[in-house]
């Protein structure tokens, strides 16, 4: 046939090539059968309608019509794809699980543990280290310090902070704020109310905007202007009850009264959301006392933060800034001398140094799961032992190897799916407990939760570290191990026959599974060097390499395993040797 | 699923193939109902036990020719929930003439 006309051939009957097509989504049992009855269907419409002589192309378009119903009749036979092979197995996998309930429950739960462990460090890692902070392009926001030789993190001297101000160009907004508190009187009981006098520029140089009211002006920031006060979402609720109408209304603040002009929003996040530190928002004009606007040598705690222009790295910034604080060193020396600027992304200072044990924690988490795969593949490689009867079954009754896999598989990925929704929960209520204990103060920490996004990326990882794992223990030593512990029983019967004493035999099995201890015992000793040196940077009063530790730990370990050892071995010692070799 | 699914459209297919129309085109043609909604309705009987269906001997599909043809029967059960239904949408008797032939070709 040319291939013209096979062309032709296969645009003729357009409605009978789409039936074969819409046959691809039947289920593959009934696919032939449903072929067959909608093409009799098919076949038969085309004939009346050539009896009418009317196979035109209207008629033509009426077959294609009627084929299309094919779809949605191949549609209706999805729900019995639930007797379908993969289905049947993850009945049988069930089945399997529950008739294990023991094993299944110990290997789901190991699984959840690791699972939920990770999910839950990952969260915190997520939520304190990688989520950028709640302001519009945060990376922009810089934190500017005085540093000298002999202190190398200073608060700035507000003249000179005037003085960068004007000269800089390589930022947007410079703004400062100088932590204060007051005594809030007239609402309740007086309480001392924390929270910084800030410029005017405050929150346009974050990008946060009160939820309630409005920002401060430049005429509220100068020296005498009428008193007003911008309150943290957290003080509004707490001490006013989040009145809707407190703007506008004055508040006692050190027995003066001060305008409420403004509400900060439930997460605006300067250094915590819920940071008692940041209870309220003054302006620097307000700030009494006159010697830290005029004197260089006075470092009264502030602090600054700048936005960066667009398109300015912070490399250009830093040779910018360090040209500029160089001048007042040389008009000021006997202030200024050696100081320079440092600056430093906010989001720095914001979670300091936790960055670093987190992730070790983090690594810490990530092989408890690998240990907890493996002791999953060893529990199931300890059960396909007992199921060899079932496999070499299935086997003799037509199952093929691929088909064997598969349904092992399934019930793998059953029991990590289980493992993986008892994680979940773990992880919630893990979160949970830690941001309840909030250790040492983890900065970012109100709002770190499980985020689904977070859990979906760790399920999936662990997920397939876990198949893998699964697979292993289920399939592929499977195989090996059920040989060698076949083999032994009859190779221990020949030694005992051959007038092997019993100390022989343990002393033959002990040496072959203390050999391998050892081996592992060498590379776990090298890698807990390595490790612990990293840690040791982060703990205190223990040297990386602990001797006591160092030396009993393994000799614990060698103990356990030696009577690992000696119980398989007194069980094979008592193998009758005439049953043993009959085995043949 | 139970009989009060029994929609009037499952009625009507129902009284087709009590009344001889026994496959699939044929049902199609007289109920007017499109393929769409018959072939799964014919299905969901027949797994439910009111109709049953047999191929045709491939011969009779070869000597015409055409593809075999799938034809379908009412059972026992079949015919009792046809009664209810009669009974619950009194017109259902007066919608489809009988036909005429023995319409199962002769089986080999």
């Amino acid at each position: 046939m040319s291939p013209l006309s096979r062309y032709k051939r296969l645009f003729r009957r357009p409605h009978l090539r789409l039936i074969a097509l819409f046959g691809v989504i039947v289920p593959r049992r009934l696919r032939a059968n449903w072929r067959q009855e909608w093409e009799a269907e098919l076949r038969h419409r085309e004939e009346l309608l050539a009896q009418w002589e009317r196979l035109d192309w209207r008629s033509k378009l009426d077959l294609l019509r009627r084929s299309t119903s094919a779809f949605w009749d191949a549609l209706c036979l999805q729900p019995k794809r639930l007797e379908d092979e993969v289905f049947q197995d993850l009945r049988f996998g069930a089945r399997m699980l529950l008739k294990n309930k023991g094993a299944a429950a110990v290997a789901a739960l190991t699984l959840a543990l690791g699972i939920g462990a990770n999910t839950a460090i990952f969260s915190v890692i997520y939520g304190v280290l990688l989520k950028s902070l709640p302001f519009p392009e945060a990376d922009r926001l810089l934190v500017l310090n005085e540093a000298s030789k002999t202190t190398p993190v200073m608060s700035v001297s507000y003249p000179n902070l005037r003085d960068w101000q004007r000269q800089q160009t390589v930022f947007e907004n410079i703004t400062v704020y100088l932590p204060d508190n007051m005594v809030l009187t007239g609402a309740g009981e007086p309480e001392r109310i924390i929270g910084p006098f800030v410029t005017a520029n405050f929150f346009v140089t974050l990008g946060a905007h009160p939820s309630l009211g409005r920002a401060f002006t430049e005429e509220e920031d100068k020296l005498g202007a009428e008193r007003v006060v911008i309150l943290s979402h957290r003080a509004w609720q707490r001490h006013f009850n989040g009145d809707p109408h407190l703007i506008g209304q004055t508040i006692q603040l050190n027995g003066a009264s001060h305008t409420v002009v403004g509400v900060t929003a439930a997460d605006f996040d300067f250094y915590g959301r819920r940071n008692p530190n940041n209870d309220l928002f003054l302006p620097m004009g307000q700030k009494a006392g006159q010697d830290f606007r005029s004197d260089r040598g006075v470092h009264p705690g502030i602090y600054a933060i700048g936005r960066l222009r667009p398109g300015v790295t912070i490399e250009q910034a830093r040779d910018e800034m360090k040209a500029l604080a160089a001048r007042p060193g040389r008009e000021y020396p006997k202030e200024n001398a050696d100081h320079t600027i440092e600056l430093n992304p906010l989001f720095d200072d914001y979670v300091g140094d936790i960055q670093r044990p987190l992730w070790i924690i983090q690594a810490a988490v990530g092989l408890v799961l690998l240990i907890a795969c493996a002791n999953v593949a060893n529990l199931s490689l300890a059960r396909a032992a007992s199921r060899r009867r079932e496999i070499a079954v299935r086997m003799a009754l037509g199952a093929g190897r691929s088909r064997v896999v598969r349904q092992l598989l399934t019930e793998s990925l059953l029991l990590a799916a289980a493992g993986g929704a008892l994680g979940t929960l773990l992880a919630v209520w893990g979160v949970h407990l830690l941001v309840k204990l909030n250790p040492d103060g983890l900065p970012r920490l109100d709002d770190v939760a499980v985020d689904w996004r977070v859990l979906g990326f760790t399920l999936l990882l662990h997920g397939l570290f876990a198949l893998l794992a699964l697979f292993l223990g289920a399939v592929g030593i499977y195989g090996v191990m059920a040989y060698t512990v076949t083999q032994r029983t009859q190779e221990i019967g020949i030694r005992l026959a051959l007038g092997a004493q019993t100390g022989d035999v343990l002393k033959l099995v002990v040496r072959q599974g203390l050999a391998l201890v050892l081996v592992g015992i060498a590379i776990g000793l090298a890698g807990a060097f390595a490790l612990t040196r990293l840690i040791a940077s982060l703990l205190f009063m223990v040297s990386a390499t602990d001797a006591v530790t160092f030396i009993s730990l393994p000799l614990l370990l060698a103990a356990v395993a030696l009577l690992a050892c000696y119980l398989p071995a007194r069980r094979a010692t008592n193998v009758d040797p005439l049953a043993a070799i009959r085995r043949e | 699923m139970g009989r009060g699914f029994l929609t009037y459209t499952t009625a009507v297919i129902l009284q087709a193939v009590a009344n001889g129309y026994l496959y699939g085109f044929d049902i199609i043609d007289i109920t007017g109902v499109p393929g769409g909604t018959v072939y799964p309705a014919l299905r969901r009987l027949e797994d439910e036990g009111y109709l049953t269906s047999e191929w045709e001997e491939p011969s009779i599909a070869q000597s015409e020719p055409r593809p075999p043809r799938k034809y379908y029967e009412l059972t026992r059960e079949g015919r009792e929930l046809l009664a209810e239904a009669v009974k619950r949408y009194r017109l259902l008797e007066q919608t489809q003439p009988k036909k005429e032939r023995a319409t199962k070709p002769s089986r080999a």
